[in-house]
């Protein structure tokens, strides 16, 4: 006879915590951007050190994808960002330069982040940098096939702050037992939280009425003006990298009729096996058998998968390319995006490729990103009015929302990246979301704009006095939870 | 500011199906009747004419609607807020499957709060005894001692409380025990608070069975003790044999920051004394934590105390229920913001009240305001109830405000409460220094 169901006293130990980030929040509210800045710059030195390790850890406790992929982009998700995103000062209030008005921003208060399975580390770091940049506090949500790395990063960014003077409670981490994103609903449900960051929904964060989770298609149109050499293999880069653990990766290629042969030939190059129309087959027996993904093939690479369903490739081949007739729904090789698997379809003229991006940025509620690779200005511009995507990619890999190889390598080297990190916006995690900027009105010239800013300089956290943290509390009491 | 004016309620409707009432007028004019006209007229006469209807989390609401923000807090009966929903959801859930239990027989329930009770205790603590109210685990901890050592007499603290009943009365003031004929100098000697020689002097004849001491004495209005003051009263019982009964009433279960107050001291008590709080505000209990030496009447003789509501197992899954939320590392640090924040702005309020709020005493939430008239929380607190802020002087020292913020206040009531609290202030400060013309 239970008195109580596990899941509600999970919902309790939430609220509990979410109640806490509350109190960190209001605090870190106080915060001048001096003080935010150095608490993310600790936090993020000491993601990118610890990058390397990190994605060890992760590629033992979940056995997929590349472990050196995964520590690329533990590197690129931490200091590149921070010190891309910094420049943006999410503190002060300032005089927008076209409208003239003055406008200050408002933390969003506390931001709950599911932690995905297919790459928790790097989404740990970038929503940690980034929501820190705003003033806001943060609840890890880690489902149990990450638990272990998650909870090392979480613990390794909560003493890196901490010890920036960061507010106690500023990053937390809440552990549920069954799926992560379940849970966040249930939270919504109940009225615990306002905002929610999460890899699968359409914006990746969401004011929290409800949450969907949704799956994601990123079209690719590659037209006739496009440097096919250049294309072909920043697509195979970009759908290959972590054997295509990325949410944002290309799913389907739209390329247009005139240069369709010669694309083929340099993407064949490039590492892709085009499959026969019975590999295809083979694809959609073994993989999609049920209609969804059979969850084993995830984070394969693209020979192992060949292998393991009869499709003869050579060494060295880095992505599956399946050839379309048509954008049939029922087409399980359409839209998906979580295997290094493509479809590609060929297109009368460029017209008809925006339709059927455009088709399916309509059908499915989820682009994200859609990527056109071209040398018309005309084009990019058209594209970019018609796909109705949150970020439109141009001549760049879609993984990384945008750098493309030679500046992702840039980025892992160090301090190459910062005049090229323009390019890394990555709409999804941007700061500025997690702010609300608020108009002053009335007339500037009548007061001094100084006494409105931001409070600065107020470390309240540092000056607490020593109330017992909780190493104090009794190892063996089984009471201390979480 | 926020505004002191309260939208006006729909008409009253005071009638609860087991009982209702035509009026507030007619339920103040029962009350005088038929329970207790001191008190009631008490209460009408201090400007606080409350007679609570709805209540929910931290807020109180008098039948008339009035809403208020609850700084008392029955002295920490509503620590996690008035029927915190955790709480009511373990209780309801119990009711489906327990009731008070059967106090002879091992239970279920008494098992399990007294094994969790242990385990956050200080070391050493090894047996848990059951009461229903705080008084009377006090008389459980007190004869308890008194077994244990073979010796009658008990050293308690001027002006401490320790509750009402047979045991506990004579250690308190005796406005209290007097007129009922329970003062006993003879067995009960009183010490003053934080005099070291005085209490050595009084266990100077190794004849005191315990020292009863509140961590910190609340209805004496929080005066602080000395730094190491507490340790060193425990140095002296060991020397003399005494015991040491820590009485955590109203600093246990995390008002402190630590979960019982006595853990910033240091040192481990022989016996914990726990009530209000643990019942989570919704079924009465109350223990005594006790270490293997003071509790060997347990093994010797188990039926010395007998209680038949003593840890009745419905009030065992309300402390279980309490216990574990108030345990949360989440909730020990968010105590600690809370204590943070409300001490710098009460410093601000003191910085602009210099000669009037003379005194912060702070301990975690355990909060004392002192201010500079003898009856002065007295102004205070009637001011307090009409800005809509239910806080309660100290009986034993008048001069003093309790002020008890709950463990689960949010930010944004918080700053509501200090806005309140400072205008309260300056208010009463205002009315006695206009009809106190001698003071300035
Ligand atoms: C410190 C202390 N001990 C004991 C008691 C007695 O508790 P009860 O009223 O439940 O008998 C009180 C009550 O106010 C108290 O404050």
């Amino acid at each position: 006879m239970k008195l109580i169901e596990v899941k509600q006293q999970q919902l309790s130990v939430a609220k509990s915590i979410l109640d806490l980030s509350k109190w960190a929040s209001y605090r870190y509210e106080s915060y001048g951007y001096q003080d935010v800045i150095a608490i993310v710059d600790a936090l993020a030195d000491r993601a990118f050190g610890l990058s390397e390790i990190l994605a060890t850890e992760e590629f033992l406790e979940i056995n997929r994808g590349n472990e050196r992929d995964k520590a690329a982009r533990n590197k690129v998700f931490s200091r590149a960002l921070s010190r891309t995103w910094q420049r943006l000062n999410l503190v002060d209030a300032k005089i927008e330069s076209t409208t003239k008005m003055m406008v200050t921003p408002r933390p969003n208060g506390v931001v709950l982040c599911v932690v995905p399975e297919n790459y928790s580390v790097a989404w740990i770091f970038a929503n940690a940098i980034s929501i820190l940049l705003a003033r806001c506090a943060i609840v890890f949500l880690v489902s149990p096939n990450i638990k272990d790395v998650a909870t090392h990063a979480i613990r390794e960014l909560v003493a890196s702050a901490g010890a920036a003077g960061a507010p106690e409670g500023l990053i937390l981490q809440l552990d549920v037992t069954g799926d992560a994103f379940e849970f966040a609903s249930e939270l919504v449900k109940n009225d615990f939280l306002q905002m929610a960051s999460t890899a699968y929904a359409v914006s990746a964060t969401v004011p929290c009425q409800t949450m969907n989770k949704q799956e994601l298609t990123v079209p690719v149109v590659v037209d006739a003006t496009a440097n096919l050499e250049f294309a072909a293999s920043e697509i195979v880069w970009s759908k290959s990298f972590d054997n295509s653990m990325m949410r944002d990766s290309e799913s389907i290629l739209l390329v247009e009729d005139k240069v369709y042969g010669d694309f083929l030939t340099e993407i064949a190059n490039a590492g892709a096996h085009i499959m026969s129309d019975e590999e295809c087959e083979k694809v959609r027996e073994a993989i999609y058998r049920t209609g969804n993904l059979a969850a084993s093939f995830l984070g394969l690479d693209a020979v192992s998968i060949a292998e393991s369903i009869g499709v003869p490739v050579v060494k060295g081949t880095k992505i599956l390319l399946a050839p379309l007739e048509g954008l049939f729904d029922d087409d399980p090789v359409v839209g998906g995006n979580d295997l290094p698997i493509l479809g590609i379809l060929k297109v009368e003229n460029f017209k008809v490729a925006i339709r059927h991006a455009r088709y399916l940025s309509q059908k499915k509620t989820t682009i994200n990103s859609a990527v056109l690779y071209s040398r018309s200005t005309d084009h990019i511009t058209e594209f970019a009015s018609n796909v109705l995507a949150r970020q439109i990619i141009i001549n760049a890999g879609s993984c990384f929302g945008g750098i493309n190889e030679s500046e992702f390598q840039d980025f892992l080297l160090d301090d190459c990246f910062v005049q090229s990190s323009a390019k890394l916006h990555m709409t999804d995690l941007d700061p500025q979301q997690f702010v609300t900027w608020i108009k002053v009105l009335g007339d500037l010239q009548t007061f001094d704009v100084e006494p409105i800013r931001n409070k600065t300089g107020s470390k309240v956290g540092v000056t607490v006095p020593s109330y017992p943290r909780e190493e104090t509390i009794r190892p063996d009491s089984k009471l201390v939870s979480p | 500011m926020k505004s002191e004016f309260q939208i006006p309620s729909s008409p009253v409707d005071l009638d609860y199906g087991y009982f209702s009432f035509s009026s507030k007028d007619e339920i103040l004019e029962k009350s005088k009747i038929f329970w207790n006209p001191d008190k009631t007229e008490f209460w009408s006469n201090a400007g606080v004419p409350l007679v609570l209807d709805k209540r929910h989390e931290y807020f109180l609401y008098d039948v008339s609607g009035k809403r208020l923000i609850d700084v008392h807090l029955n002295g920490g009966t509503y620590n996690l807020g008035h029927r915190n929903a955790e709480v009511v959801q373990a209780v309801k859930a119990a009711m489906d499957h327990f009731d008070i239990g059967n106090h002879h027989f091992p239970s279920l329930a008494r098992t399990a709060l007294a094994e969790q009770l242990i385990l956050s205790a200080p070391t050493g603590m090894t047996n848990v005894i059951y009461g229903s109210g705080g008084g009377e685990a006090i008389d459980i901890s007190l004869k308890t001692a008194r077994h244990a050592t073979k010796r009658k007499k008990i050293v308690s603290v001027i002006k401490a409380y320790h509750g009402h009943t047979g045991l506990a009365l004579p250690t308190g003031d005796s406005r209290y025990s007097r007129p009922f004929l329970c003062d006993d100098p003879k067995d009960f000697v009183q010490v003053p608070f934080n005099d070291l020689e005085a209490m050595d002097s009084a266990l100077r004849n190794d004849d005191v069975a315990a020292v009863i001491m509140e961590t910190i004495p609340a209805t004496y209005g929080f005066p602080l003790p000395l730094p190491n003051y507490l340790q060193t009263v425990k140095q002296i019982c060991e020397r003399h044999g005494t015991l040491y009964i820590a009485d955590e009433v109203q600093t246990g279960l995390m008002r402190t920051g630590e979960l019982w107050g006595i853990q910033k001291h240091g040192f481990s008590p022989d016996m914990i004394v726990t009530a209000k709080g643990l019942s989570g505000g919704l079924y009465p209990i109350s223990a005594v934590i006790a270490n293997q030496k003071s509790s060997k009447w347990l093994s010797e003789d188990g039926f010395g105390h007998i209680s038949t509501f003593g840890g009745s197992e419905i009030g065992c899954i309300a402390a279980l229920a309490t216990l574990d939320i108030c345990s949360r590392s989440s909730t020990r640090i968010a105590v600690h913001h809370i204590a943070d924040i409300i001490g710098t702005r009460l410093r601000e309020i003191q910085d602009n009240n210099p000669d009037w709020l003379i005194g912060i005493r702070q301990n975690g939430l355990v909060i004392g305001l002192e201010f500079d008239h003898p009856e002065g929380a007295k102004y205070v607190m009637k001011h307090m109830y009409a800005l809509g802020v239910w806080a309660i002087f100290s009986s034993l020292d008048p001069r003093v405000l309790q002020f008890k913020p709950g463990l689960l206040m949010t930010p944004s009531l918080v700053e509501e409460l200090l806005d309140r609290t400072a205008m309260a202030i300056d208010r009463a400060k205002k009315e006695v220094f206009s009809v106190n013309q001698v003071k300035r």
